[in-house]
C-alpha cells in the first residue's frame, strides 16, 4: 500500500508522530524491564513471617514513617503517604507490583490489585485492612 | 525588648518537649498488649502482641483462670522473624509433662525485658484450650468460595489437598461439600521452642486451614467438621456452631469495571426536545502483565434531534488499551502510560476511522487532593488521638474505638491532572454519508489522521457539589475530511486542519454519599471528532458511575 501525502509538512507530521509513538512504547518497556535483584536475600526472606514481609511491603509502598497496625485500612495508609496518586487503581497496581516482587518465589500470584476494596471504584473488593491483605497473601502464597 | 524573654521561654520549652517526648512516649507504651495466641503443644504457646517485640525476653507464671496459685513457670523468648510474636515455654511446678489440658482455661501474667516502663508492668493473657474456630470468608462478596478456619489450637494433621467440609442443617443432618484444603503448618507432636520458628516461620499460620469449596453455595450453612483435621492433642476438630459460611451475594460490580452512564435531555425555544446518551464501558480484563492492565473500551456520545444550530458529538468508539502506572518522586508523582487502539465511528456507522491512541497521564505533586483523600487524612489524625498514639502523648489517655464512619468528611477537595496523547491512523475507506432528513448523500473520501491531543482535567469538590472541567485541545496535523449537514439538510464536504478544542464543564450534585448517582448539568463547547462540527449545548441529566 502506497501512502500519498499532500505536502512535505503533512509527511513530516506523520513521520514524527509515528516515531514518537514507537519511542514511547520502547521507553515503557525499558522501565518495565528494570527489576531489583535481591539474590542472596531470598533465603532470608523465606524465613521471615509472611505477616512481616507484607507489612514491610506496605510500609515501603506508602512510605509510611512506621509499620501500620493490622487494623489500619490500606486506603487510609495510602492517603497519609506523600504520594499524590489515586488509591484505586493506580496505587493498588503499584502495591500488586511490589508484592509480586517480594513474593516472586511463590507459584501463585499472592494478590491482585482488584482484591483491594475501594468504596467507589471497587466496592466488591475483599481486602480493606492490612490484616485482610496478610490473610489473602497467606492463602495464596505457595513457596517453590 | 519585652518580647525577647518570651521568645527564649518558648524556645527552651520547645527544646524540652522535643528532648523529653521520646522518654514520655517510651514510658507510656506498654511492653506487650496481647492480641492473639497459638497453642503449639501442651507446654508451648506462641503469643502475639499488638506492639513489636523483637529481641525481648521475659518470664511469667501460669495459673488456672479461677485459681491464682501458680501451676507452672514460663520462659519467654522472641519469635525470630515475626516482630509481634513471642515464644512461651511452660514448665510444670509438679513435674507433670502435660500442662495445658483440653477444655481448661488458664491465665499467664508475664513481664518482658528490656521494658519500656519502670518498674516493668506485667502483661496478662487468658488462654482457653478449646476448639472454637472462627470462619472468615476470604474472597469478595461476589465469589464467596474460600474460607479460613482459624483456631487458637494448632492443627497436627490436615485432611490432605482434596477434602470434605461437613455442614449441619436445621434438622441436624450432615451434608458433605467437596473442597480443597491448604494446611501450611502441621504441628508435629514433638516440637521445641528452638525448632518452632523453622517449622512455622509465620506464627499466624498455626491453627489455620484454608478451605476452597468446589462449588459456590446458595444457602447459608453451619460448618460442622473437616474429616481428617486433627488438633495438637490428636483429637478430631469439631467446629463451634458460632461459625457460619454464607452464600455469595450478587456482585456489587462486575470485576473492577468502570461503567459510566449519563442520560440527558435538551430543550430550547422553538426546537423539538432532544436527548443525548453518554456511556462508557471499560472493564479491566485479566491480571497485570509486566505491570500492564488490558482494558477493552466502548464509549458512545450520541443523541436524537437537534436544537437549531447545535449538533451533538455523535461519536461512538470501540477499542482496547493497556495501561501501567509508573511512580516517581518530586514534582512528577506518577505517569500513567496507556497505548491503545480505537475504532471511531458515529451513530449512523457511516465513518470508519482506525487509530493508534498512545496517551500519557501526568500526576503532579500536591495536585491530587480529592475530598475522599482529605477526609481519610483527617480521619488518620483523629484516629491517632482516639487510639492514644499521637505524639506528644496525651497523659492518662484511654483508647476509644474510632472508625471512618465516625469521622466527619472534609468540606472540600480538588484534583488536577494532565494528559498528552496522540491519535494516529486514518479513515479506512471512502464512505457515503446520508442526511438525517431527506435523501441527500455525500461521498466522504478516506483520509489520514495524525492528531496531537493534550488534555487538562480538573475537579473541585465542595460538600456534595462538584465541578469537573475537561479541556481537550486537538491539533490535526494532516487535513481530515468531514461532511457538514446544513439547516436545509443538504450535505457539504469540508476539510479540517489545525487546532480544534473541546471543553466539557460539568456541575454535579451527588445524590448518595459515595457519589455513584448524581444530578448533572453539562456545558459542552467546541469541536469533537470525527465530525468536528461546532457543539455548544447545555445538558441536564442523571449520571451513574461505577
Amino acid at each position: 500500500m502506497k501512502i500519498l501525502f499532500r505536502s512535505p509538512q503533512e509527511k513530516a507530521v506523520v513521520v514524527i508522530s509515528a516515531l514518537s509513538t514507537v519511542t514511547l512504547i520502547c521507553a515503557a518497556f525499558f522501565l518495565v524491564a528494570r527489576r531489583p535483584n535481591l539474590g542472596p536475600e531470598m533465603k532470608r526472606l523465606k524465613l521471615m513471617s509472611v505477616h512481616d514481609r507484607v507489612i514491610d511491603v506496605v510500609t515501603s509502598w506508602a512510605t509510611a514513617p512506621s509499620h501500620p497496625a493490622d487494623t489500619m485500612q490500606l486506603e487510609v495508609v495510602w492517603s497519609t503517604s506523600r504520594h499524590d496518586l489515586p488509591f484505586y487503581p493506580e496505587a493498588a497496581q503499584l502495591l500488586e507490583q511490589q508484592m509480586k516482587d517480594e513474593f516472586r518465589d511463590s507459584k501463585n500470584a499472592v494478590m491482585h490489585y482488584r482484591d483491594l476494596k475501594d468504596p467507589t471504584q471497587n466496592p466488591g473488593g475483599s481486602v480493606s485492612t492490612v490484616a485482610d491483605l496478610v490473610r489473602l497473601v497467606r492463602a495464596n502464597y505457595e513457596p517453590q | 525588648m519585652k518580647i525577647m524573654p518570651q521568645k527564649h521561654t518558648l524556645f527552651f520549652s520547645l527544646v524540652l518537649v522535643v528532648a523529653v517526648s521520646p522518654l514520655l512516649s517510651a514510658g507510656d507504651t506498654p511492653d506487650c498488649t496481647p492480641a492473639d495466641y497459638k497453642i503449639v503443644t501442651t507446654s508451648l504457646v506462641a503469643v502475639q502482641c499488638k506492639e513489636e517485640v523483637p529481641g525481648t525476653t521475659g518470664t511469667g507464671h501460669l495459673t488456672l483462670s479461677d485459681n491464682p496459685i501458680p501451676i507452672g513457670t514460663a520462659t519467654i523468648i522472641p519469635y525470630p522473624h515475626a516482630r509481634q510474636w513471642l515464644i512461651v515455654s511452660l514448665l510444670s511446678s509438679n513435674g507433670a509433662t502435660e500442662l495445658l489440658l483440653p477444655g481448661k482455661k488458664y491465665r499467664l501474667p508475664f513481664t518482658l525485658s528490656p521494658s519500656h516502663r519502670t518498674p516493668p508492668t506485667p502483661a496478662t493473657i487468658d488462654i482457653s484450650v478449646d476448639s472454637t474456630i472462627l470462619v472468615s470468608p476470604l474472597d469478595s462478596v461476589g465469589t464467596q468460595t474460600r474460607f479460613e478456619f482459624v483456631s487458637h489450637l494448632g492443627y497436627r494433621q490436615g485432611p490432605g489437598d482434596f477434602c470434605t467440609l461437613q455442614t449441619e442443617n436445621f434438622d441436624r443432618r450432615l451434608r458433605s461439600l467437596s473442597a480443597r484444603c491448604k494446611l501450611d503448618t502441621p504441628i508435629p507432636p514433638t516440637i521445641t521452642a528452638e525448632s518452632l520458628p523453622r517449622l512455622a516461620p509465620s506464627p499466624e499460620s498455626i491453627g489455620s486451614l484454608f478451605v476452597t469449596l468446589n462449588n459456590d453455595k446458595n444457602t447459608q450453612e453451619i460448618p460442622y467438621a473437616v474429616p481428617g483435621l486433627l488438633d495438637v492433642f490428636g483429637n478430631l476438630v469439631k467446629i463451634d456452631t458460632k461459625g457460619q459460611i454464607a452464600p455469595g451475594k450478587a456482585p456489587a460490580s462486575k470485576d473492577a469495571a468502570d461503567y459510566y452512564l449519563n442520560f440527558n435531555h435538551s430543550a430550547a425555544t422553538g426546537s423539538k426536545p432532544a436527548w443525548t446518551l453518554y456511556g462508557k464501558v471499560a472493564p479491566s480484563l485479566g491480571g497485570l502483565h509486566a505491570g500492564f492492565q488490558f482494558k477493552p473500551l466502548a464509549t458512545a456520545d450520541v443523541g436524537q434531534n437537534q436544537i437549531t444550530g447545535i449538533k451533538y458529538a455523535d461519536t461512538i468508539d470501540f477499542g482496547a488499551s493497556v495501561s501501567r502506572i509508573f511512580e516517581f518522586n518530586g514534582l512528577l508523582q506518577g505517569l500513567l502510560v496507556s497505548p491503545g487502539v480505537t475504532y471511531e465511528t458515529d451513530k449512523e456507522f457511516d465513518r470508519h476511522n482506525l487509530m493508534a491512541t498512545p496517551d500519557l497521564k501526568f500526576y503532579f505533586a500536591h495536585l491530587y487532593n480529592p475530598q475522599r483523600r482529605r477526609s481519610l487524612q483527617k480521619f488518620a489524625r483523629e484516629l491517632q488521638i482516639a487510639q492514644c498514639t499521637v505524639q506528644p502523648p496525651i497523659p492518662n489517655c484511654t483508647p476509644i474505638p474510632w472508625t471512618v464512619e465516625n469521622s466527619k468528611p472534609a468540606l472540600w477537595g480538588y484534583v488536577f491532572d494532565m494528559h498528552i496523547g496522540a491519535e494516529l491512523g486514518g479513515a479506512l475507506k471512502d464512505t457515503t454519508v446520508k442526511a438525517s432528513v431527506g435523501n441527500a448523500t455525500q461521498l466522504l473520501p478516506s483520509y489520514k489522521i495524525a492528531r496531537f491531543v493534550p488534555v487538562v482535567h480538573s475537579v473541585i469538590e465542595f460538600q456534595r457539589f462538584s465541578i469537573d472541567e475537561s479541556l481537550t485541545g486537538r491539533y490535526l496535523g494532516v487535513t481530515e475530511n468531514t461532511v457538514f449537514e446544513s439547516k436545509d439538510h443538504s450535505l457539504h464536504l469540508l476539510k479540517v486542519q489545525g487546532w480544534r478544542a473541546y471543553s466539557v464543564l460539568t456541575g454535579a450534585y451527588n445524590l448518595d454519599p459515595t457519589g455513584r448517582f448524581a444530578l448533572t448539568v453539562s456545558y459542552k463547547n467546541g469541536f469533537s471528532p470525527p465530525q468536528f462540527r461546532r457543539i455548544n449545548v447545555v445538558q441536564t441529566g442523571i449520571t451513574f458511575k461505577y
